[in-house]
């Protein structure tokens, strides 16, 4: 291969590392969560941790919540329970809000207030809009940060001298810099499919918003016909007169015939005071990759069919891409699968950027400069900081009191505010470490945070709502038992790290003692 | 035909498979301490790995479907080549061990499997 090529890669894979990574790691690390964010919901809101319901009636249960809550909207929609999620999910337009609330749909009671975004609210909407709303400028920066790792991908492949040869290769009794190099290069090769896939289908998830400014220039101001084109929706403009909604179990029932089987997703319906209210019913894509939803949209007043959607072949490539991202289906190996390959993406991020400091640090203590300190205090605030905020957010979760104004909102600052900390601490220690030279002392503190928050979270779950990991197993209660699990694992693998990073000598260190003494 | 027991079967024909291409590489035997292998000899374990990985992939699709097999298929590969890789300079004669444990048992699995 050239070697010019292989020069100019390996610059953009070191640089676009470096400006990309903190964000990378933001999103595969939020995105793995996600992978249970509906568990996640259910460890955050003990209120839905209930039985999983036998039968499910829109007209019994949810109507009359809706009618009560939301009379005047344009808009309801009510998402079915399922397996991972036992609870009905009641939402509604309030002006330009969308408001939410749960049902218990066993005994038709109207849960309070969650008072948390929980996994579905927080957590995944961080991995793909980073929560800046404005102008869609979450969106485009992952869009960024997407085109970032496929360079990365790309141009890591290309500077990979024995790619085959290396296939295999780790060290752990070599050198750390030689060991961290083999964790990245066998989590990225091993895994590249994945990688690769992942990245892709998140663009192509986004390419409306993406497409803004074609679809602008194509549609002008009706560019909310672009999704009705491509989703084959139907929409009707009320008749601004009232009218009532026909039984919708009957519709559903309808729409499960005309499926040939196969569970309700969601119940959307528009205008539902007014006599042209149309109703959406959507199917949940659970025995599929795609995330096809196959919705038929009914008549609200009298129940006849108005529209079958069937999408285009583009929209099929696309629905098939998202469902490959977002895992729709019903398949527990597939799931615990994306986690941990997500985790494992996570860990290649993060020795890239330890490879970046390691490479650096022995040449720039000789030259007295101190840029890989600031780098590495990103990194730690970057990786581990990420994961001591979420353990500090899900400790405040139950520490909160319940019914708190702004509980939630309240949840997620503290979050930010732990992160902002979790920056603070290594950049005080890279100040220190002007006369210490182990720069590992903030990793080493933030990962015994980490194994001390995780342990405090399990804890306070079982004090707070008395469901500890020898009660929940027994009961089936996976989705709580499973986090509680993985929060104990993360404890001992932070642990273990930060016992690791404590024993290992520093590679190229002139040791402690003798730089004090050189200093002084 | 039982689902389970052609998972298992497909989990360890791809356990031994990687296994197997691991063991025929130069740089791999080398650091590992075994002897070099004749061309012939490699060309034997490659053939043997691939053929191991491709029963394991018949296997997924068989399970799962076209769609999720595939996917299902390239995510275990990649775990557990990973696992493999991470757990190789630790104890090479129990990847050894647990590789052709899981050579032999597979077969019998996928056996085991289709005619349930």
């Amino acid at each position: 291969m050239n070697p010019g090529l292989r020069h100019s890669m390996d610059y953009l894979h070191t640089w676009a590392g470096v400006l990309f990574s903190v964000l990378l790691f933001l999103v595969f690390f939020m995105g793995t969560l996600s992978v249970f964010d509906r568990e996640i919901d259910r460890w955050m809101m003990p209120d839905t941790r209930v039985a999983q319901p036998q039968t499910v009636s829109f007209d019994n249960i949810a109507l009359p919540h809706l009618r009560q809550l939301a009379p005047d909207s344009k808009l309801w929609s009510v998402q079915y329970p399922f397996t991972r999620e036992p609870v009905m999910r009641v939402s509604w337009t309030d002006g330009d809000e969308f408001k939410t609330r749960f049902v218990d749909v066993n005994t038709g009671r109207l849960l309070p207030e969650a008072g948390s975004k929980g996994g579905t609210g927080f957590f995944f909407p961080f991995h793909y809009s980073f929560h800046l709303k404005w102008k869609d400028v979450g969106y485009w920066l992952l869009a960024i940060v997407s085109i970032a790792m496929m360079a990365l991908l790309i141009s890591g492949v290309i500077i990979h001298k024995k790619i085959f040869a290396d296939f295999f290769t780790f060290r752990p009794g070599k050198s750390t810099q030689r060991a961290t190099l083999d964790v990245h290069n066998v989590s990225s090769v091993l895994l590249l499919p994945f990688h690769f896939i992942i990245t892709l289908s998140g663009l192509i998830i986004f390419v409306f918003i993406y497409m803004k400014p074609g679809i602008a220039l194509m549609y002008g101001a009706e560019a909310g016909k672009l999704s009705q084109e491509a989703f084959s929706q139907v929409s009707r403009a009320p008749a601004k007169e009232s009218g009532e909604l026909a039984s919708v179990d009957a519709m559903v029932t309808q729409a499960k015939a005309m499926w040939g089987g196969g569970g309700v997703r969601r119940v959307a319906i528009r205008n539902p005071q007014d006599k042209h209210a149309t109703v959406d019913v959507q199917r949940r894509p659970h025995d599929r990759m795609a995330y096809e939803t196959h919705t038929v949209t009914f008549d609200g007043a009298n129940g006849a069919v108005l529209h079958r959607q069937d999408g285009s072949a583009t929209m099929t490539v696309q629905r098939f891409f998202t469902g490959l991202h977002m895992i729709p289906f019903d398949h527990w190996g597939l799931r615990w699968m994306y986690f941990a390959m997500g985790l494992v993406s996570c860990v290649m991020i993060a020795t890239g950027m330890l490879l970046w400091v390691e490479k650096r640090r022995v040449r720039q203590e000789k030259e007295g400069r101190v840029s890989y300190r600031m780098v590495n205090a990103i990194a730690v605030a970057g990786t581990l900081g990420i994961l001591v905020a979420t353990l500090v957010m899900l400790i405040a979760n139950k520490l909160l009191p319940d019914g708190m104004p702004g509980r939630a909102s309240l949840e997620q600052w503290i979050f930010f505010a732990a992160w902002l900390g979790t920056l603070f601490h290594p950049l005080t220690r890279a100040w220190q470490a002007r006369h210490c030279r182990d720069i590992r002392i903030a990793w080493r503190e933030q990962a015994w945070a980490s194994a001390v928050l995780a342990l405090l979270a399990v804890a306070l779950n079982a004090m707070v709502t008395g469901d500890h990991v020898l009660r929940t197993l027994p009961q089936g209660a996976l989705a709580v038992a499973g986090t509680d699990l993985v929060l104990l694992l993360t404890a001992v693998l932070a642990a273990v790290t930060a016992r690791r990073l404590s024993k290992r000598p520093l590679a190229g260190s002139h040791g402690t003692a003798s730089l004090v003494k050189a200093a002084a | 035909m039982s689902p389970l027991l052609i998972a298992a079967g497909s989990t360890l024909a791809a356990w031994a498979g990687m296994a197997v291409l691991c063991f025929q590489s130069p740089s791999q035997r080398h650091r590992l301490g075994l002897r070099e292998q004749t061309r012939r000899q490699q060309q034997g374990f490659i053939a043997t790995g691939s053929a191991l990985l491709a029963v394991s992939l018949a296997s997924a699709i068989a399970v799962d479907g076209v769609s999720f097999g595939v996917t299902l298929w390239l995510c275990q590969a990649g775990i557990l080549g990973l696992a493999l890789v991470f757990w190789l300079p630790y104890s090479m004669p129990g990847v050894v061990r647990s590789a052709r444990c899981a050579a032999a048992v597979a077969p019998l699995l996928l056996a085991a499997g289709n005619w349930w």
